[in-house]
């Protein structure tokens, strides 16, 4: 539609418009807390003690920090495996349980060795046998178990000397 | 003005706090929110012809759309033409979703009917007798200083009908007034 020029604004109605305010102090304290809720919970607005980071200096960050926990794991996962790990030292007696659990299964590898293999394990076993009785018989001189397998082991190194068997004839070997 | 090579160039402080405000800053949206409501709120308030009860609701509005959009800002208008750009989009919709009786189709008259006696009535409240559609062309064009392109890409109205608004706004503008004058002489 076209416009005539009665609908041009004359003079005294430009100056009434040009009069009528232009701005209102609109709504107050509450209007404004109420729009900082609305865009908070909308997630378009963060608390200034809790600035939100933007979106790629996030990811950025988020990289960062993961490079560095990988870095640091590894630094610190290489210096645990090249630390001698110092041996807890056993109690004697778990020192001596072992050594017997060790001498025990040596002899019942012999057991199936070759034969020409079992005459020098034999008489190896023997004397750490009779070594080990004369260190319980140092422990504890009155041990008879002690005494009475290292006076066999003498009887049975020198035949020679029956005495020396009939002092203990329930001896069991194995 | 002509900006030398070389020279700085001045920053609109609007854009700064916009862009502080697209990072989530508060205290930003805030300083924003104190500098341009009293305008928002005054055009809003306009286009909706009074109704205050309204206004609050989409003064909020505009700036929860204006800070969702932060980012598509880019400063071809002043923040504050961009921002009352939105205003009065969102005014325009609950006007039309509120009081849907008043849009009238462009056959439709203003009504020019004279004020109550003992009423004051001056050019703010002979706006407000206007239909929406009228008072809402006749505040963007004479009050804000908006061009009819400006005015028909805002409201999603064609140029002729934006004109054609303002002719028929300013001839029942005219025709309130003086029945009023009429009416008290």
């Amino acid at each position: 539609m076209m416009t005539t020029p009665d609908d041009e604004l004359t003079p005294e109605e430009a100056a009434a418009f040009a009069t009528l305010p232009r701005a209102i102090r609109g709504g107050d304290e509450l209007a404004e807390e109420r729009t900082v809720r609305a865009l908070r919970a909308a997630g378009l607005l963060v608390p200034s003690t809790r600035r939100r980071v933007p979106p790629g200096l996030a990811i950025g960050l988020g990289v960062a920090a993961a490079l560095v926990i990988f870095v640091a794991g590894a630094v610190v996962g290489r210096g645990l495996a090249r630390r001698a790990v110092p041996p807890v030292p056993l109690s004697p007696a778990a020192q001596v349980q072992e050594a017997g659990t060790a001498y025990v299964a040596a002899l019942i590898r012999l057991s199936h060795a070759a034969n020409h293999e079992r005459s020098p394990g034999l008489e190896a076993g023997t004397a750490t046998l009779r070594a080990a009785a004369t260190s319980l018989a140092r422990i504890d001189s009155n041990d008879p178990l002690a005494n009475r397998i290292r006076t066999s082991l003498d009887a049975a190194a020198n035949p020679a000397d029956p005495s020396q068997l009939s002092r203990d004839p329930s001896i069991v070997w194995f | 003005m002509t900006i030398a090579p070389g020279e700085a160039q001045p920053v609109d402080p609007d854009s700064q706090l916009l862009s502080a405000v697209g990072h989530g800053d508060e205290a930003a949206f805030r300083c924003l929110y104190r500098r341009h409501t009293p305008r928002l709120h005054m055009l809003v308030l306009r286009v909706l012809g009074g109704h205050a009860s309204d206004t609050d609701d989409v003064v909020q509005e505009t700036w929860i759309r204006a800070v969702a959009a932060a980012g598509g800002f880019r400063g071809e208008s002043s923040f504050g033409t961009w921002l009352n750009g939105i205003g009065v989009r969102v005014a325009w919709e609950t006007g039309r979703k509120r009081r849907p009786t008043q849009f009238l189709s462009e056959r439709d008259e203003p009504a020019t009917d004279p004020p109550d006696t003992g009423e004051r009535l001056d050019l703010d409240e002979a706006l407000r007798r206007l239909p929406d559609q009228y008072r809402t062309v006749v505040v963007l064009h004479d009050v804000e200083g908006y061009s009819h392109d400006e005015i028909a890409r805002l409201l999603g109205i064609a140029v002729g009908t934006s004109r054609s608004h303002l002719s028929r706004a300013r001839q029942a503008l005219r025709a309130t007034l003086r029945s009023y004058e009429r009416m008290v002489k």
